[in-house]
C-alpha cells in the first residue's frame, strides 16, 4: 500500500479530529494508512477540565417543590449553570490532547441525544457527558445499557414516567428509532412491547440516581421481535443487537460522518456491520473498518463534507494561533451556527450536512472567518508561526480541494492564509 | 381542490406576488381569553375575578373583542377580519422553546426541524421566499430547502453582508452547490433591500413604535414590489404572569394600531386583496387568573386573520370554559393549528397541503 502524501494525511486528521494541527498532521505524512490511523486513535489520557459548579439534583428539584418562587430560581440557576456546562465542554474541545475521543464524543451526543431545555438539570447532562466521554472509543453494547440507565436520558426521553398501567412510550420508540434500527425495521407492536420491557426503570426522587421499582414494573409476557417471554429492558436491547441491522444502522451512521452525505453502496454497509457485530461492537473496529475503506479516501468525496460549527470554530482555533475567545464568546458563536451544545434542537439531533449552511448561519460563517483574519497587532503572531513551506502545501494543509476562488497575487502569508480560510471551500472538509 | 397541474406560477422571479401573507408572532403567549372573550359566559367571570373584562365589544356568537383593539373595528365591519376560535393541538406543551417549535415545524413531535412554510413553499434560486424582521431566527421558514432571510433591520442586515462573497464560482460537488445558491439567495435580497431602501415608502403613518416600524418596513417592500410571499414580524411582551390587565392591553393597543395602519397602507397601494395577516403564538393561557394578578401558560387560543380576500367571522368552535370540559385546567382545541396552514398553503396560495391526510382546510379564506 502506497504512503500517505500530506494532503491524504490533512483529510485523515480534519475528518476525525478537531482541526488540523501543522505538527501533528506533517508527522503522519510518508506513513501507510494504517499505521497512520494506528497513531491517530492512540488516545493520549483524557483530562477534563475541572468540574464546573454544578447543583446536585436533589437540591435542585427540593427548590422546585418549595413554591412558584423556588421554581423561578431553580430556573434561573439551570440557566446559568448551563452556559456554565456549555463553556466547560468548550474549553475541554479547545484543549483536549484527545482529540479523536472528543470528536467521538459530540458524535455521540447527537446519537444518543439529550437537551438542558428538557432536564434542566445541568449535573445530569454533565453525568451524561463523561458516560459518552468514556466509552466514545469503547464498546457499543455497553454504552447502550448505561444510557438505558442514564437519568438525564431517563427524564429526557421520560423513562421515568413509563410505570406499569401507564406506560410512556417515548424512550422504547428512540430506542428503536434512533438508537439502533431506524424506521421501518421495527413495527409498533414492538415499541409498546418494548415500552413494558423498560417500565420501573427511573430515577431516585433524593439522589437523582438510577433505580428500578419492581412495582412500578409490568412484569407480564409479552413478544417482541418475534420473541415472547416476561422481558426485562437489558434483554430487549440485546435482543436488539442480535440483529445485523442494528449494526449496519451504526454503520450508515458512521459513513454519513466520515465520509459523504449520498446514500452508502448498501454492500459497503453491510460488510462493516458484519465486522462490527463480529467484534461484539467495538466502536473502534468500526471506526478502524471505515478510515481503513477505499470509500474513505476516495478522492471522489474529498471536500464533500459541510464543517460543523464546532469544526469551524474549535476547528480553526486549534489549527491556527489566533488571539482565543473566551469559552463563552464561543459557546454562543457555535449557538448562532446552530449547534447549541447539550441543547440539540430535536430528538434526532443536528441534521448536519448542507443543512448546517443556511441565510443566517453562513452570515454568521462568514463575519467570523472575516474577524479572526482581519490584520491585527494579535495576527502578527501568524507570521512567525506559520510553517516554512511552499504556498502548494499551505493551500493542501487548509483546504481539501482547491480554491474556487483567485487566490492573492501579491506575496504574503497571512494574506494567503485570509485568502484561504474566506474561500467557500474552507467550510468543507 | 387544486392539482399539481393547476399550481399557478405565483412566484416568477422579479415580480410582487399575487399572494402575500404577513405572520405576526404574538410572543410569549397571548392570553386568547382576553383578545376573543366569551363575554356571556358566566364561567369566564368565575375564572377570573379580577382579569375578566366586562366592556369587551362585541361581534357576535356571544363572543366580543378586546377594547383595545378598537383600530380594527372597520375590518370586522367590512368582513375582512376572521376570527379562528380553539386553535391549538393535543398533548400541548407549556414550554415556549416547545411549543413554538412545534408551531414553527408544524410537528408535535419534535422531529421535525424544516419549518412549515419550507414544506408548503419551493425554494427558489432568483429570490427569497420569506423575510423575517426583528429576529434572527428563521423559525416557520428554516430548515433544508428553506429560502428566507432573518434580520434585525434592514440597515443591519445591508451591514452584514457586505462581507460576504458576491462572485460566482464553479461548484464542484452538492455542498459547494448549496452554499453558492444560499450565497446568491442573500445577495438577491441584499440587492433588493438595497434598492427598497431609496424607494418610496408609504403615506400612511404608523405607530412610533418597534412593532409600527417593522409593519412599516414590511410595507415598504411590499408596495415596492419586492418579490417575497412571505414576511414575519413579532411583537413582544405576551407572557403576563403578573400584573397582567394594562400590559395585555397596552399590547393589543400596539397589535391593533399597527395592523390597522398596514391595512391602510396595502388599501391606499390597492393591494389588501393581495394580502393576508395572520397572527400565531406558542400557546394560550389558563383559563383561571393566577393569585398575582396574571394567567400561566395555558393551551387552545385563537387565531386572527385579516385580509381584503378574508371571508371575515368567526370560524371553528369556541372551546367550553366549564370546569369538567378543561384539560388540566386548560381549554381543549377545537381546530388543529396544521388546519391553518393547510388553508393558507390550499385556499390561499393553491399549492398542495402538506398535512392533506389529517388536516382539512378551513373556509376562512
Amino acid at each position: 500500500m502506497g504512503r500517505l502524501s500530506f494532503s491524504d494525511t490533512r483529510h485523515l486528521v480534519t475528518r476525525t479530529a478537531l482541526g488540523a494541527e501543522w505538527g501533528g498532521t506533517k508527522a503522519l505524512e510518508g506513513k501507510t494508512r494504517q499505521e497512520a490511523i494506528n497513531i491517530l486513535l492512540t488516545s493520549a489520557p483524557i483530562r477534563t477540565p475541572g468540574l464546573p459548579a454544578l447543583t446536585p439534583w436533589a437540591n435542585v428539584t427540593r427548590m422546585k417543590q418549595q413554591s412558584n418562587m423556588g421554581k423561578k430560581r431553580a430556573r434561573k440557576m439551570m440557566k446559568i449553570e448551563g452556559q456554565r456546562l456549555k463553556n466547560w465542554w468548550i474549553k475541554h474541545l479547545l484543549h483536549t490532547d484527545a482529540p479523536v475521543n472528543e470528536h467521538m464524543t459530540l458524535f455521540w451526543h447527537n446519537h444518543f441525544t439529550s437537551s438542558l431545555e428538557k432536564v434542566e438539570q445541568p449535573h445530569l447532562l454533565y453525568l451524561q457527558n463523561q458516560l459518552l466521554r468514556k466509552n466514545a472509543m469503547g464498546n457499543f453494547r455497553k454504552m447502550l445499557h448505561a444510557v438505558a440507565r442514564d437519568p438525564a436520558m431517563l427524564v429526557y426521553l421520560d423513562g421515568n414516567k413509563n410505570i406499569k398501567g401507564s406506560p410512556n412510550e417515548n424512550f422504547a420508540r428512540e430506542l428503536l428509532e434512533l438508537f439502533t434500527l431506524g424506521r421501518g425495521h421495527y413495527n409498533e407492536t414492538d415499541v409498546k412491547a418494548a415500552a413494558i420491557a423498560f417500565t420501573g426503570w427511573g430515577t431516585d426522587r433524593n439522589k437523582g440516581t438510577y433505580t428500578y421499582s419492581q412495582v412500578k414494573h409490568d412484569p407480564r409476557t409479552f413478544t417482541f421481535m418475534g420473541k415472547t417471554g416476561a422481558f426485562s429492558g437489558d434483554q430487549i436491547i440485546d435482543i436488539i443487537l442480535e440483529k445485523p441491522r442494528a449494526a449496519e444502522y451504526l454503520a450508515e451512521k458512521f459513513w454519513k460522518e466520515f465520509i459523504s452525505d449520498n446514500h452508502p453502496d448498501p454492500r459497503v454497509i453491510k460488510r462493516w456491520g458484519a465486522k462490527f457485530k463480529k467484534s461484539n461492537y467495538s466502536i473502534k473496529v468500526l471506526l478502524k473498518e471505515v478510515l481503513n475503506s477505499d470509500q474513505f479516501w476516495s478522492s471522489k468525496y474529498r471536500g464533500t463534507l459541510t464543517k460543523s460549527p464546532v469544526d469551524l470554530v474549535v476547528g480553526t482555533l486549534r489549527t491556527l494561533p489566533f488571539p482565543k475567545l473566551s469559552a463563552g464568546k464561543l459557546s454562543h458563536i457555535c449557538q448562532l451556527l446552530g449547534q447549541d451544545l447539550f441543547d440539540p434542537p430535536t430528538v434526532k439531533g443536528w441534521s448536519g450536512g448542507t443543512a448546517w449552511i443556511d441565510t443566517q448561519t453562513l452570515l454568521v460563517r462568514t463575519s467570523l472567518l472575516n474577524k479572526l483574519t482581519r490584520h491585527s497587532k494579535a495576527s502578527e503572531k501568524m507570521q512567525s508561526y506559520l510553517p516554512k513551506s511552499t504556498g502548494t502545501e499551505v493551500v493542501e494543509w487548509l483546504l481539501p480541494i482547491a480554491p474556487v476562488l483567485p487566490l492573492p497575487t501579491t506575496p504574503g502569508k497571512r494574506r494567503m492564509v485570509r485568502a484561504l480560510m474566506l474561500d467557500p471551500v474552507y467550510q468543507l472538509k | 381542490m387544486p392539482l399539481a397541474g393547476m399550481l399557478p406560477d405565483a412566484f416568477a422571479a422579479g415580480q410582487r406576488p399575487d399572494q402575500i401573507v404577513l405572520l405576526v408572532h404574538l410572543q410569549g403567549a397571548n392570553d386568547g381569553l382576553n383578545t376573543l372573550i366569551p363575554y356571556r359566559d358566566d364561567f369566564y367571570y368565575k375564572a377570573r375575578p379580577k382579569l375578566a373584562i366586562k366592556k369587551g365589544i362585541p361581534l357576535k356568537n356571544n363572543m366580543a373583542m378586546n377594547p383595545y383593539l378598537k383600530d380594527l373595528m372597520p375590518l370586522w365591519e367590512q368582513g375582512q377580519m376572521a376570527w379562528v376560535q380553539g386553535v391549538g393541538y393535543s398533548r400541548p406543551s407549556r414550554s415556549h422553546f416547545h411549543s413554538l417549535d412545534v408551531w414553527e415545524t408544524a410537528s408535535t413531535r419534535h422531529n421535525e426541524d424544516r419549518g412549515w412554510l419550507t414544506r408548503v413553499l419551493t425554494s427558489r434560486a432568483s429570490a427569497v421566499n420569506g423575510i423575517v424582521l426583528g429576529d434572527n431566527d428563521l423559525g416557520p421558514m428554516g430548515g433544508r430547502g428553506g429560502s428566507a432571510v432573518a434580520m434585525e433591520d434592514p440597515a443591519t442586515f445591508l451591514r452584514q453582508t457586505k462581507y460576504l462573497n458576491k462572485r460566482n464560482y464553479r461548484a464542484s460537488n452538492a455542498s459547494l452547490a448549496h452554499m453558492l445558491n444560499v450565497q446568491n439567495q442573500i445577495n438577491t435580497a441584499a440587492h433588493e433591500l438595497e434598492r427598497i431602501h431609496h424607494a418610496k415608502r408609504s403615506r400612511v403613518k404608523f405607530p412610533p413604535s418597534r412593532f409600527g416600524r417593522k409593519l412599516e418596513q414590511v410595507t415598504k417592500m411590499i408596495i415596492n414590489g419586492m418579490d417575497t410571499p412571505v414576511y414575519k414580524v413579532t411583537l413582544e411582551g405576551f407572557d403576563t404572569h403578573a400584573g397582567q390587565m394594562d400590559p395585555h392591553n397596552n399590547l393589543m393597543n400596539h397589535l391593533g394600531g399597527g395592523l390597522k395602519a398596514f391595512s391602510d397602507a396595502m388599501k391606499q397601494a390597492g393591494l389588501w386583496n393581495n394580502v393576508l395577516v395572520m397572527t400565531y403564538s406558542e400557546f394560550g393561557r389558563r383559563v383561571a387568573e393566577n393569585k398575582s394578578g396574571g394567567t400561566d401558560h395555558g393551551a387552545a387560543a385563537p387565531q386572527l386573520v385579516l385580509g381584503g380576500r378574508v371571508r371575515g367571522g368567526l370560524h371553528g368552535r369556541q372551546p367550553s370554559l366549564a370546569p369538567d370540559k378543561l384539560y388540566d385546567g386548560d381549554l381543549v382545541h377545537t381546530v388543529d393549528f396544521r388546519q391553518m396552514y393547510a388553508t393558507l398553503a390550499q385556499r390561499w396560495w393553491r399549492r398542495p397541503n402538506p398535512w392533506a391526510n389529517q388536516h382539512r382546510p378551513l373556509p376562512f379564506v
